[in-house]
């Protein structure tokens, strides 16, 4: 196996930017060239690793570590490492991303600067989900934030600029909560050790804040003031309800592409940051908050699905049902079972395959028609009968209908939650059940809208347009073809995430 | 070859793939890559149920995921019951494509509508060869998907994009009832076998309490795929897709999958005399007041699919009275004579040039001989008369109902009986008798048409003869064995004279005001007119969902979505503009870019400035 593998994943896409930064602006061709080969490379390997990775270990594989920093006693690392919780949703970015530039080959202007910020998002994103290290985590965390911002503000639609901005603040005001939260959980853990451990990493801090001996400095309160921080900090980006303002707009208003980067995976930095740190280093608090989380789970559910219903955008309206969507990882992490973590996680990686071509489909057909609303579609199978298949294929995937992704996510997730223990959320089944209801309204709010999009009488203007061209191709049926493979045979992702999963359920447990 | 029986669904996969990538090449050559598949699938099903009554069994699992300690598999078994089921859903399908070719010929979409029919063949044979209750569920959904594939099939006509909805959705209501039932009995079990479900309740490993609950879960899945009151409002308005697809899908087989469900779970619907009652219940309810809206209706679809819901009533209403073999028995002779009325249906609806109204018809008889006397055939079975098909499976209904049923519910099965043999002979005489009232002469049509109907002609009349008294029963004896389903009810010759006396009754009074019409139409309605305006309107059910359901959720979600951009949102956005307003404060008028920037930098700042102080400040 290649050594350093991670680090070669991490920051190749970093080199692709810089590469571009070497082409002069007008060499438009090979900048998105260089742009899709560093993604293709990167892809490739993380692969590698998700080949090489072995699957009957619950531990951290591939772990690199080097003293980095100093800050006074305490050492920043540069530690690296995945186990069944990163693994997918390192793959998840590589692909996602790659689709993702596919997808914005359209994309005319400054064309230079748009992939230079891609690839450094993607650093970012992938560093996030490999980073052992609070400090390092934190880093890759904001790394992400400002080509984002950029992103959104000069290729956005026409509401770019507050959209861009509120995003900042939410995820702004996000990131320093969490990072008082990163400084009190080490500085605590410094203090209760007698201050013989000074450490940001993430596995040590959790050994400290499960040993018993130093537990007399560690209150239940403070935990519970760390974990309820943590959460306020993980919900914006997740979003949880009522943090998640900032998200229609910036989906809305970002290019396609990047509207599949932030649903796709940006928002999946929330659910990972909640499992890995929160659970990871305070899994007693997990307990204690587990119906507090639960809850929060059905609002997000069932508030986003009753707001799609309404909608008369359509971006807008999967803007909405992706808050909808991230309920079901809530109430899967909530429930504190191995069913109900693992639904998470294949929650997170579904969603993030769905919600990118319903993105993409949006996209494609907003460039073609000129108009995102609702009311103004209509025949779409008639105009371009392909694109509309893939639309209504997304949509069937996104409402979970077996043999896709989605539905084996929702079946664990639930499985979960009407099989959590009563001890840990009293009305674990009356939850569940309300969350049901929220697949019904689910269903309603995408038939609804394909019903007056994809069915329904063809405007005469519309009669012509161009179908699918070949480009498209490769994000509609690499997206859909990842939802399919998932939903058919589920063991390829549950036998890399099973093992890691089984462990963190013990410690919550145990 | 029962060890091949995983090919029977795999054909019809094959063709649904083939006519999704050549089918613009093929156009209407599509037809037969779709028989082709079929008629495999139909000749290895016969193969599979001989070698099934000779004995042998076959079961074949894969590991499908893992979860903690818990491994689900997938995989198919043959069982008596789906060996029964295959047979059927071959044989059906195979007469509706056979009939498509001709019927579907001028739709220049002919080959994605046999692409459709092949996908919904694989998930329909796939949900039969399910061996555990989660693959069921996962054909079941697919089913349910290609259900509203075809009846939105002419997407562009308002009435079918808004039933394709609506048949999702309802049907959707009660598939999240099943999947809560499943998900509990996983819990409560470990497991989603069949058979382990079974040996949980058998060993008293389950309470009381929960195997009713989850009963009813499953049973609620069953009442949305079944059209069983109240979940029924989907079915007849799911009769805007090609009438083909009525037959096969919202008639014969998928329809029936809810029947099959409690059929395939019924040792665990049999431990809980609560669920069971409900189930007789909401069969006999269903069986009646659909049948009252048959009485009235005009549009010969629409009378059939009333009829359909009907009759899934009556099979309903034997499972919940212990008549597991009366219930099955009668969704097989049913799929027979069901289809054939549908295709009969669809040949009157071809010959008279796309209309469906029995009013603009008559005088069929004359015009459409073989479409005529296999409809007849279709009517006599339906309504129960010696020695057709439905005469034998309804007639094992009542001696259920009788035995283990109570009065009332009786009553409702007999009395539903002769209002059966009534609206169907009203649709006869109305349609096929007297003078013609359309204005384009109608036409026979040819063979393609009609060789499917004389097939199914056969069937209605023969299909009865399987657990006839003179052939000892067969059926029963197949489909019981190696089952704990509780000893099935027969009804003596006093029995059979009443339900054939029933049955005549009905095609009398029918024969009276629309054969001979000694009574004018208008007659009982005009007495009746509320209770006539009560069922034209179908017991205003969509009004009442309407008010009760749609406006609601659509008032809470405008209401959430005020609350969320108003009240949510509104103290980010003030807190935007402050901003804003300070940065272009500043002086330099950039984008507006750079003073966001601003804000990033600032937090981001506090935030690395605060880490230092707080670790410098200790040890500083």
């Amino acid at each position: 196996m290649i050594p350093n593998l991670l680090t070669w994943i991490v920051f190749f896409p970093l080199v692709g930017a810089l590469l571009i930064l070497a082409i002069p602006r007008e060499q438009k061709n090979a900048i998105r060239s260089i742009a899709a080969g560093t993604s293709i490379i990167t892809l490739i390997l993380s692969i590698l690793a998700w080949i090489g990775f072995d699957r009957s270990q619950s531990g951290m594989q591939f772990v690199e570590s080097y003293s980095w920093i100093n800050l006074g006693d305490f050492q920043i690392y540069y530690d690296l490492g995945v186990d069944g919780l990163s693994m997918p949703l390192l793959l998840l970015v590589t692909l996602i991303t790659t689709l993702s530039i596919t997808a914005s080959f359209n994309i005319k202007e400054r064309v230079k600067e748009y992939f230079t910020w891609i690839l450094i998002l993607m650093t970012g994103l992938l560093g996030v989900f490999v980073a052992q290290d609070l400090f390092l985590f934190f880093l890759f965390f904001e790394l992400t934030l400002i080509p984002v911002f950029f992103l959104i503000s000069i290729w956005g639609g026409k509401e770019r600029e507050p959209a861009s901005i509120k995003f900042l603040i939410y995820n702004g005001l996000g990131s320093a909560v969490m990072v008082m939260a990163f400084i009190a959980l080490a500085y605590k853990a410094f203090e209760a050790t007698a201050f013989s451990h000074a450490t940001f990493n993430i596995s040590a801090l959790a050994d400290i804040f499960s040993n018993p001996e130093v537990s007399g400095v560690l209150t239940d309160s403070l935990k519970a003031g760390i974990f309820l921080a943590l959460l306020i900090a993980f919900a914006v980006k997740l979003p949880i309800i009522p943090l998640h303002t900032w998200l229609p707009n910036a989906y809305v208003e970002a290019p396609t592409g990047v509207s599949m980067m932030l649903a796709g995976v940006l928002s999946k930095m929330g659910a990972y940051g909640l499992l890995r740190i929160s659970y990871g280093i305070l899994p007693d608090q997990a307990v204690n908050f587990a119906t507090f989380i639960a809850i929060l789970g059905v609002v997000n559910i069932l508030y986003g699905a009753f707001i799609a219903l309404v909608q008369t955008d359509l971006k807008k309206l999967i803007a909405y049902s992706s808050i909808s969507h991230l309920g079901i990882v809530l109430l899967g992490v909530a429930s504190v079972t191995e069913a109900g973590i693992q639904g998470a996680v294949f929650q997170l990686v579904s969603h993030g395959f769905i919600v990118a071509l319903l993105f993409f489909m949006v996209g494609a057909i907003y460039e073609r028609t000129n108009t995102r609303t609702i009311s103004e579609l209509g025949g779409l199978s008639k105009s371009v009968p392909v694109l509309a298949g893939f639309m209504l294929a997304a949509a069937m995937a996104s409402l979970g209908l077996p043999g896709l992704s989605g539905f084996v996510s929702e079946l664990l997730a639930f499985i979960g939650i009407f099989g959590a223990s009563a001890e840990i959320i009293p009305a674990a089944r009356v939850i569940a059940v309300v969350g049901a209801i929220g697949i019904i309204f689910t269903a309603a709010y995408l038939l609804w809208a394909m019903q007056r999009t994809t069915f329904g009488k063809m405007d005469e203007k519309y009669l012509g347009l161009p179908d699918a061209r070949p480009m498209e191709y490769i994000p509609m049926i690499g997206l859909l073809g990842l939802s399919l493979l998932i939903g058919v045979y589920p063991s390829i992702l549950s036998d890399v995430i099973n093992t890691t999963v089984i462990d963190i359920v013990s410690k919550i447990g145990g | 070859m029962i060890q091949n029986a995983w090919l029977i669904p795999v054909f019809p996969l094959i063709a649904f793939v083939v006519l999704l990538l050549f089918g613009r090449v093929l156009r209407e050559k599509a037809a037969y890559v779709g028989i082709t598949a079929l008629a495999l699938s139909f000749i290895f099903a016969v193969a599979v149920l001989f070698e099934r009554i000779g004995g042998e069994t076959y079961t074949f699992v894969v590991d499908w995921i893992t979860f903690g300690e818990s491994t689900v598999t997938m995989g198919y078994e043959v069982t008596p019951l789906n060996a029964m089921m295959l047979i059927v859903v071959t044989l059906v399908s195979l007469v509706v494509h056979i009939f498509s070719r001709d019927y579907m010929h001028e739709d220049d979409r002919i080959h994605v509508f046999y692409s459709y029919l092949g996908l919904f063949s694989f998930s329909m044979l796939g949900l039969v060869l399910a061996p555990n209750i989660l693959q069921l569920f996962i054909f079941w959904e697919l089913v349910g998907l290609c259900s509203f594939l075809l009846v939105g099939f002419w997407y562009y006509k308002p009435e079918a994009a808004s039933a394709a909805k609506k048949a999702f959705l309802t049907t959707r209501v009660g598939d999240v009832g099943l999947l809560i039932g499943i998900v509990l009995l996983f819990n409560a079990t470990g497991s989603f076998e069949y058979a382990d479900a079974f040996a949980a309740v058998e060993a008293g490993l389950i309470s009381d309490t929960m195997v009713t609950v989850i009963a009813l879960c499953i049973f609620l899945g069953a009442v949305g795929k079944s059209a069983q009151f109240p979940l029924h409002v989907w079915l007849p308005d799911a009769m805007e897709g090609p009438t083909p697809v009525s037959a096969l899908i919202h008639a014969a087989t998928m329809v029936a999958a809810g029947v099959y469900l409690v059929g395939v779970m019924y040792p665990f619907f049999l431990a809980s005399d609560t669920a069971l009652t409900i189930v007789a219940y909401v069969g006999a309810i269903t069986a009646i007041f659909a049948a009252t809206i048959a009485l009235v209706n005009h549009d010969i679809k629409r009378i059939l699919a009333y009829s359909t819901i009907s009759q899934l009533g009556f099979m309903m209403l034997a499972l919940g009275t212990a008549g597991y073999v009366a219930g099955l028995f009668h969704l097989m002779t049913h799929a027979f004579f069901k289809a054939l009325l549908f295709l009969g249906a669809g040949s009157v609806i071809y010959g008279v040039h796309h209309r469906q109204d029995i009013r603009e018809m008559g005088g069929l008889w004359r015009r459409m001989k073989v479409t005529s006397v296999t409809f007849l055939i279709g009517a006599l079975a339906i309504a129960g008369i010696f020695p057709l098909a439905g005469f034998w499976s309804k007639e094992e209904i009542f001696a259920s109902v009788l035995a283990n049923g109570d009065p009332f519910l009786f009553a409702i099965a007999l009395i539903t009986a002769f209002m059966t043999a009534f609206y169907m002979f009203r649709l006869f005489f109305k349609a096929f008798t007297g003078e013609f009232r359309g204005d384009h002469e109608p036409h026979e049509n040819n063979g393609f048409m009609t060789l499917p109907l004389i097939v199914l002609g056969i069937l209605a009349v023969v299909a009865g003869f399987v657990n006839a008294p003179f052939t000892g029963h067969a059926l029963e004896g197949f489909l019981t064995e190696g089952i704990a389903v509780g000893e099935q009810a027969h009804g003596g010759f006093g029995l059979a004279v009443v339900s054939l006396l029933i049955a005549i009754g009905g095609i009398f009074l029918a024969w009276v005001i629309y054969g001979k019409r000694s009574i004018s139409e208008d007659f009982l309605p005009g007495k009746f007119r509320a209770a006539h305006r009560l069922l034209m309107n179908k017991y205003f059910m969509d009004e009442l969902y309407t008010v009760v359901f749609v406006r609601p959720c659509v008032g809470i979600g405008k209401a959430l979505y005020a609350i969320d951009r108003f009240i949510v949102d509104g103290i980010v956005n003030l807190l935007a503009v402050v901003t804003r307003s300070v940065g272009s404060g500043l002086g330099k008028r950039q984008t507006g870019q750079f003073q966001t920037y601003g804000v990033v930098t600032i937090i981001g700042g506090i935030a690395v400035v605060a880490l230092a102080f707080m670790l410098r400040g200790y040890f500083g």
